[in-house]
């Protein structure tokens, strides 16, 4: 088993690989790293060369969007519907403008002023052509890039042959095939005692994702602000919330949305494992 | 959280700093060794002092094309029409830019490539897809490797939802 340290999408990343040798398995991470890099490169917010970032900060509001864009745009509607519009990539897109806010005022000023703006609902994807029907919703893939980096590395293993390892993208986790003959272990850690776990998980082929606000925040006047913005109507209960799925991007989505309105129903496929409130 | 097997407790993997802003990963690759009895850092190093004339950190396409022509003509040869393409597929991560992991990474690929002999040939065959995904970003070619994982994603997405009780929406369909 070899063990790789890097970072990507602004959190640490953790490969555990099975392979049958040093070189396979440095291939193997090369590839997973270049792919998530691409991905960061191509969907970041705030990284000025992405594909995103022109089409958020556009001089008009109709975008001809690479298949792939166009396909993630696709599966985040999917999403928004799923879960009755709480996870959604123009709310917190459109938001984030407010995390720039020096004073707290300001913060709920400038995200007053947007949120009539801050939905799905002013995006329309016709085939390859994205339409906003004003010029203030944004689109951030939080949530879901960085799932879907873990999904596809899963995909890329089994490209070139590797049949086990544990994929760790910042708390995000795909458990591909087994750990020495037996499934992953997992330790979900408790977000009050950064040493303890609440609790053990044995995965074999299925995701994990756990989704908090105590690790990511902004800070404005010294008050905590989750990475996830909640919409005004919701009420945060959970402070973290761990989800399994087949996929990590589901498990990522549902672990997201969970924080933002606990009283989601969830599909039959999706657990809920741990929260913390 | 933390990642274990029944022996081995591995490193705690959590962002655990505040986050200010959603800024670029250094993406630095702290992993065990870059090599099989080459040093491909050094080799790396060594070609973007050389290239890298503004001394930026990465190479662009100017100073890659500049490069390759002075190549061209030590070697006697005049055709550079092929100097987009390899950029191209160096440029992993496609922002116009080489960088020195890229660099390190297609030094790497090439001498894997050269050493054929060895019995790798699947493995090489689909490194060679994920590469050509990488650069297929920005393109609308329906079949491209990017485009069939993103589909096979779906697929299974739509597998899950297919076989589960949902009550939180209505049904909808990604098209893959």
């Amino acid at each position: 088993m070899y063990l790789y340290n890097f970072e990507a999408f602004t959190t640490p990343c953790e490969l555990h690989i099975q392979a049958s040798n040093q070189t396979e398995a440095d291939d193997a991470v090369q590839i997973i790293i270049s792919h998530a890099k691409r991905l960061e490169h191509c969907y970041g917010f705030f990284r000025e060369t992405s594909e995103l970032y022109a089409i958020n900060n556009r001089i008009n509001n109709t975008h001809i969007l690479s298949d792939e864009f166009a396909g993630l745009i696709q599966m985040a509607l999917f999403y928004t519907n799923m879960t009755q519009g709480v996870f959604d990539i123009a709310l917190s897109g459109t938001l984030k403008a407010s995390l720039k806010a020096s004073t707290l005022e300001e913060y709920h000023t400038i995200k007053d002023t947007l949120f009539p703006f801050a939905s799905s609902e002013h995006i329309l994807l016709e085939g390859n052509q994205l339409t906003f029907s004003n010029d203030f919703t944004k689109i951030d893939f939080g949530g879901l890039v960085k799932e879907y980096a873990v999904d596809q590395a899963v995909v890329l293993l089994q490209n070139i042959g590797i049949t086990s390892a544990l994929i760790n993208f910042g708390g995000d986790i795909a458990a591909y095939g087994a750990c020495h003959n037996n499934p992953w272990k997992i330790g979900i850690q408790d977000p009050n005692s950064l040493n303890l776990n609440l609790m053990e998980v044995e995965l074999y082929n299925h995701s994990l994702c756990t989704s908090g606000h105590s690790k990511r925040f902004y800070e404005i006047e010294t008050i905590k602000i989750s990475h996830i913005i909640p919409t005004a109507s919701a009420f945060q209960s959970y402070n973290q919330a761990s989800i399994l799925a087949p996929t990590t991007v589901d498990a990522g989505v549902w672990s997201t949305a969970l924080l933002i309105n606990p009283n989601l129903i969830l599909p039959d496929h999706i657990k809920l494992i741990s929260a913390i409130e | 959280m933390t990642i274990s097997n029944n022996s081995m407790m591995a490193s705690q993997m959590y962002a655990n700093k505040e986050v200010q802003a959603q800024s670029g990963a250094s993406g630095t690759w702290t992993g065990a060794s870059q090599g099989a009895g080459m040093d491909f850092s050094a080799i790396a190093q060594q070609l973007m002092t050389t290239m890298d004339t503004n001394k930026s950190g990465t190479l662009d396409k100017a100073e890659f094309s500049q490069a390759a022509q002075a190549l061209s003509k030590s070697s006697g040869k005049t055709d550079t029409s092929g100097v987009d393409a390899a950029f191209a597929k160096m440029d992993a991560n496609g922002d116009g830019q080489i960088s020195s992991d890229e660099m390190m990474a297609a030094i790497k690929q090439a001498t894997t490539q050269a050493q054929t002999q060895k019995p790798h040939h699947h493995h090489h065959q689909a490194s060679e897809s994920a590469t050509d995904g990488t650069q297929a970003n920005s393109s609308t070619q329906a079949s491209s490797p990017t485009n069939e994982m993103q589909k096979n994603l779906f697929n299974k997405i739509m597998a899950a939802y297919g076989s589960s009780t949902t009550t939180a929406g209505t049904t909808t369909n990604i098209s893959a």
